[in-house]
């Protein structure tokens, strides 16, 4: 998404290279740190200091990585440790993973999720688990890319991402059930 | 395959990484079971669901946001370049510390006079029965080390200890001195206080950057910090000299070093040295334009000659002696 000259620009010093780059990437900066955070001022916040740590250690960069991969890290690093917060998030460990569920299948209703209601499901998600979804989802990473932002083995990316999409599926499917509750 | 294994192949699917007999393993499963086939159903939607969310864009433009931040560590960056050059400075080659003596004149000098009346002020107004903790404070402030508040206690003993000063101090001591004022700026005392103050005023010439020739008189206050930090004996060698001139010259308002008579000053100013009678401020003699740093300006005991030295910059010292009664001026015998 960005182009490798204009990287090599920005780390031999070309400020102008540096900031139309910074231009380039605000975007996905700010929409990772938007649905880690599930508020717009933290995640205003968040990608701007991701920003200016991009614009700082710029020079740090090496090839060898990808580019988005690289933004991408420091910016859930960021979300991850400065914005942690102490609330709780369901423990994905607890939960029974086992598939069967023992629920009518004439209660499912295959109406939509409201927008509101998946966002309110990914921010009761441990942290990295979230950050897996939101790279998966809102980047399009793969599991490899997911792994190298978020410095995971492979295996484990597949693991959260799995029992996140689990939980969530649990979690909005309670919520419509409580729609029905009232 | 049980239901469990099928969950994972159902969850890769959901990421497009099964390949074409994994799938035909998962269809047919779900084809026989219903609860896996809801709950594949289930998981489709969530990650349709999961790909369609908005995707969100700032509401204003980040790198706007940050751009002054941005600038201003620019400006930080290009300070520090500059900082290891400064710092140098204190390595005392008598070259860098003239280049040093260039900027200092105003802005590091309206800097010593008010960090010496707070220090004044303070001595002044809270002697020693302040809190020590409150005293770092006030010097912290005013940028120093540990060492502020203890050299600020010491300030009237300093005054004393003046005596002990000589003008015989050679051009090395000359670059310490600079960066010891600098360091120690929020300590100086009231009294050399005065000193800068009228030096800033009445000669600005002699903060003239090519002409350090003021040190002739700056010298006494650069050295009386000097005296204090090396505790005073540096300079014992040298104190009848230094004596002699030392009444006088703590009286006097203006910088000129008065003769022991009383009737003639002299101020070293731009390479020159003005005689100055007493009696109506009027310049009497100015020696030609030397070419080197015009420093150690000793009255004779009778007041009949001056005794001064020229520091060339190679290092070599040239003595003269300013004749009162003929208004000449001669190279002295080495």
């Amino acid at each position: 998404m960005v182009e490798p000259e204009l990287i090599r620009a920005a780390q031999s010093g070309d400020r102008d290279a540096l900031i139309t780059l910074l231009r380039e990437i605000e975007t996905h900066v700010y929409r990772t740190a938007y649905y880690i955070l599930n508020n717009e001022q933290d995640a205003l916040d968040a990608a701007q200091e991701a920003l200016i740590r991009i614009y700082t250690k710029i020079g740090s960069y090496e090839e060898k990585a990808q580019f988005k991969t690289w933004i991408q890290r420091i910016v859930t690093n960021i979300c991850i440790d400065k914005f942690r917060r102490n609330k709780p998030t369901v423990s994905i460990d607890e939960h029974d993973m086992v598939f069967h569920e023992k629920q009518n299948v004439e209660d499912e209703v295959m109406s939509a999720y409201a927008v509101k209601d998946i966002q309110a499901a990914i921010d009761k998600l441990p942290e990295h688990h979230r950050a897996v979804v939101v790279l998966r989802y809102l980047q399009d990473f793969s599991y490899n890319e997911i792994a190298d932002s978020l410095d995971l083995p492979l295996n484990t990316v597949k693991s959260y991402l799995f029992r996140a999409r689990q939980q969530l599926q649990t979690l909005l499917h309670d919520y419509q059930k409580g729609g029905v509750r009232g | 395959m049980n239901c469990q294994e099928v969950m994972e192949l159902m969850q890769r699917q959901l990421d497009d990484d099964l390949s074409d007999s994994e799938l035909d393993v998962l269809m047919s499963h779900t084809r026989q079971c219903p609860d896996c086939a809801a709950m594949f159903e289930r998981l489709q939607l969530l990650s349709a669901e999961l790909t369609s969310l908005p995707k969100v864009i700032p509401s204003y433009s980040l790198v706007d946001a940050i751009m002054p931040q941005l600038e201003q560590m620019e400006r930080f960056d290009q300070l520090e370049e500059t900082v290891p050059v400064v710092s140098k400075v204190t390595e005392l080659t008598p070259r860098r510390a003239k280049r040093i003596r260039k900027w200092p004149s105003i802005r590091v000098m309206s800097g010593v006079i008010a960090a010496g009346i707070v220090a004044g002020l303070f001595l002044v107004t809270y002697k020693t029965d302040m809190a020590p903790d409150l005293k770092a404070k006030m010097f912290t402030a005013s940028s120093s080390d540990d060492s502020a508040a203890n050299t600020a206690q010491e300030a009237p003993l300093r005054m004393a200890l003046k005596s002990d000063q000589s003008a015989e101090e050679g051009a090395g001591e000359v670059s310490t001195e600079t960066v010891d004022v600098q360091k120690n700026s929020d300590v100086m005392e009231t009294d050399s206080l005065n000193n800068e103050e009228t030096m800033k005023d009445d000669l600005p010439s002699s903060i003239d950057a090519d002409s350090p020739s003021g040190e002739g008189t700056l010298g006494g206050t650069g050295s009386v910090e000097e005296g204090i930090t090396a505790g005073g004996t540096s300079n014992s060698s040298d104190g009848s000299a230094g004596e002699k001139e030392q009444g006088d010259f703590e009286n006097t308002a203006v910088p000129a070093i008065i003769s022991p008579d009383g009737k003639y000053g002299v101020q070293a100013a731009n390479f020159k040295i003005d005689v100055i009678a007493q009696a109506d401020q009027s310049i009497v003699f100015t020696t030609p334009r030397k070419n080197g740093e015009l420093l150690n300006l000793v009255w004779s005991a009778d007041s009949a000659l001056l005794a001064y030295e020229v520091h060339v910059e190679n290092g070599a010292i040239e003595k003269y002696e300013i004749d009162i009664a003929t208004l000449t001026e001669k190279k002295a015998a080495h």
